[in-house]
């Protein structure tokens, strides 16, 4: 669900370079665009500078040179039109998961009958209606990523940010958590720029891998996948397209780690 | 988080301990009443039920309700002076790393300080009344106060607090619904050790200045050679301080029950 070129870009990200020490970039010459609507993904290996074009978009940084265009205007501040899921924990431990999931709108003083019914809407949405009294430290990892998940989503951003979000999920809820992320973007055509390290995530998941490596980090390859909006991660795995394209990740891969060593 | 073992859980445990409890109660008592007049007079160890004796006419005679009256109110009153001197300093340190870093040696040099050597200061400045007692008070309690809040404010994640701020949180948001609450389990688990201490600064007031509470009353039979009102005298803090400590439980039972949760 590829949005048409000549449309102007959610995110524009041009020419940045970021140094956290005085001699080193860890990130230079880096471009790319999303569209509205776009999954893409950042794959890379560690350390690479992937998070770092995250946190540029979040606006929670500010790049040594180079412009980021949110919807035409450059971020100068905190980017508040974007959703932001971390690998962390990022729960209010003191509140309850209907309470965190409703705090953005509370924090954007909607009324409090929205917000209950929006946060009804998602908890179900995912699953989570029964948990919805419950305190973070009385739920599972992968019903906290739902509750992270839905409340990066009760505002409506038009960009959601995620940072290896499953990292730290075993591979059967990982994949569930994969198959539920596509079913929400389909059906609110929300645009996604996902981080990952993890191959076969990126090729799932994405309409177009931006493979980035090197030291200090560029983009390496970029890679459009055309396996449609409807995926079925249980038969993806044997499909020949989807081998191809996990062929060519695994090239620019390896050219992304080769410029690393 | 840790898990910590809950005796309720299991009753027959439970009801062991209590007896236990008792059981310890009983000895004590025994061995005192044997012990005093016997091995040791009782101008130097009273028998509990001279203990108990004055105790009742304390009691009946209305003027233990007024000194345990005239001791509380002013640890209250510096309790909760210090806590929101506490809470706005620790707040306003926590937000600005260069004045905390200023500020550090002055802070840890004057918390240092014992209370008593500043008693004098305070007789000075807020002569020998109630303003004494809630002044020394405040002060023994505000140190951990402070602390609890500085370090409770301070320790809250950066992902967290940008989280909170691009889901939409103001400056406010972020104090109040992310900050306070981390600040106050700290400032929930200070509490437990700096109510009894501004009881305790209480009572240094009055024993050595005061005409009115608890630590007048152990002072004067202490004064007049009565072992037997010291140790009753004694007895009422021990009492006191056992009672703040659990209606102090149960008070802040609620607001960390996010916290046990983690236990069901």
């Amino acid at each position: 669900m590829s949005a048409s070129s000549n449309q102007a870009p959610l995110l524009r990200i041009h020419n940045v370079a970021v140094r956290f020490t005085a001699d080193r970039d860890v990130l230079s010459e880096t471009s790319l665009t999303v569209a509205a609507g776009e999954f893409i993904t950042l794959l890379g290996p560690s350390g690479c500078g992937k998070s770092t074009l995250l946190n540029l978009t979040a606006g929670t940084l500010k790049p040594r040179q180079g412009t980021i265009l949110f919807d035409g205007h450059p971020v100068t501040a905190l980017n508040r039109n974007v959703g932001y899921v971390t690998q962390e924990d990022t729960m209010l431990p003191w509140l309850s998961l209907a309470a965190n999931v409703g705090l953005p709108l509370r924090m954007r003083r909607v009324s409090k009958a929205t917000e209950r019914e929006r946060v009804a809407a998602l908890l179900s949405a995912f699953g989570l209606e029964h948990a919805a009294a419950l305190y973070p430290a009385q739920l599972s990892g992968g019903m906290k990523k739902r509750g992270l998940l839905a409340r990066a989503l009760i505002y409506e951003p038009r960009l959601l940010l995620m940072d290896e979000p499953f990292a730290a999920l075993d591979a059967q809820m990982r994949s569930q958590l994969q198959t539920e992320l596509r079913r929400v973007v389909r059906d609110t055509g929300i645009a996604v720029m996902f981080v990952t390290h993890d191959l076969e995530e990126a090729a799932l998941l994405s309409d177009r891998v931006i493979v980035i490596g090197g030291s200090p980090g560029r983009v390496i390859d970029t890679v459009r996948i055309d396996l449609g909006a409807d995926r079925d991660a249980e038969t993806l795995r044997f499909d020949d397209a989807f081998r191809d394209i996990g062929r060519a990740l695994h090239k620019s891969l390896l050219r992304a780690r080769g410029e690393l060593a | 988080m840790t898990t910590e073992t809950q005796p309720s859980r299991n009753p027959s445990r439970r009801w062991r301990i209590l007896a236990g409890r008792v059981a310890v109660l009983i000895v004590i008592l025994v061995v005192w009443q044997l012990t005093a007049g016997n091995l040791i007079k009782t101008f130097y160890l009273p028998r509990p039920v001279q203990v108990l004796g004055e105790l009742t006419e304390w009691i009946q005679d209305g003027s233990l309700f007024g000194h345990m009256l005239a001791t509380l109110v002013p640890a209250a009153k510096g309790f909760v002076i210090a806590t929101i001197l506490a809470l706005l300093l620790g707040y306003g340190l926590a937000m600005t790393n260069t004045l905390a870093d200023i500020l550090e040696p002055y802070i840890t040099a004057i918390y240092g300080v014992p209370i008593i050597a500043l008693v004098p200061l305070l007789i000075l400045w807020c002569g020998i009344g109630q303003e004494l007692a809630v002044a020394v008070a405040a002060l023994a309690s505000f140190f951990l106060m402070f602390y609890n809040a500085y370090f409770g404010i301070r320790e809250v994640s950066q992902s967290l607090i940008d989280q909170v701020a691009i889901a939409g949180g103001s400056r406010w948001d972020i104090a109040m619904r992310v900050r306070l609450p981390s600040a106050l389990v700290w400032l929930v688990a200070g509490m437990k050790v700096a109510v009894p201490h501004s009881l305790v600064g209480v009572v240094v007031a009055e024993f050595l200045t005061g005409s009115r509470g608890l630590g007048f009353l152990l002072a004067s039979n202490a004064n007049q050679f009565n072992a037997a009102g010291t140790f009753a005298a004694v007895f009422v803090l021990a009492s006191i301080s056992f009672l703040i400590d659990r209606v102090l439980a149960m008070l802040t039972r609620r607001p960390l029950m996010w916290k046990e949760a983690t236990r069901h």
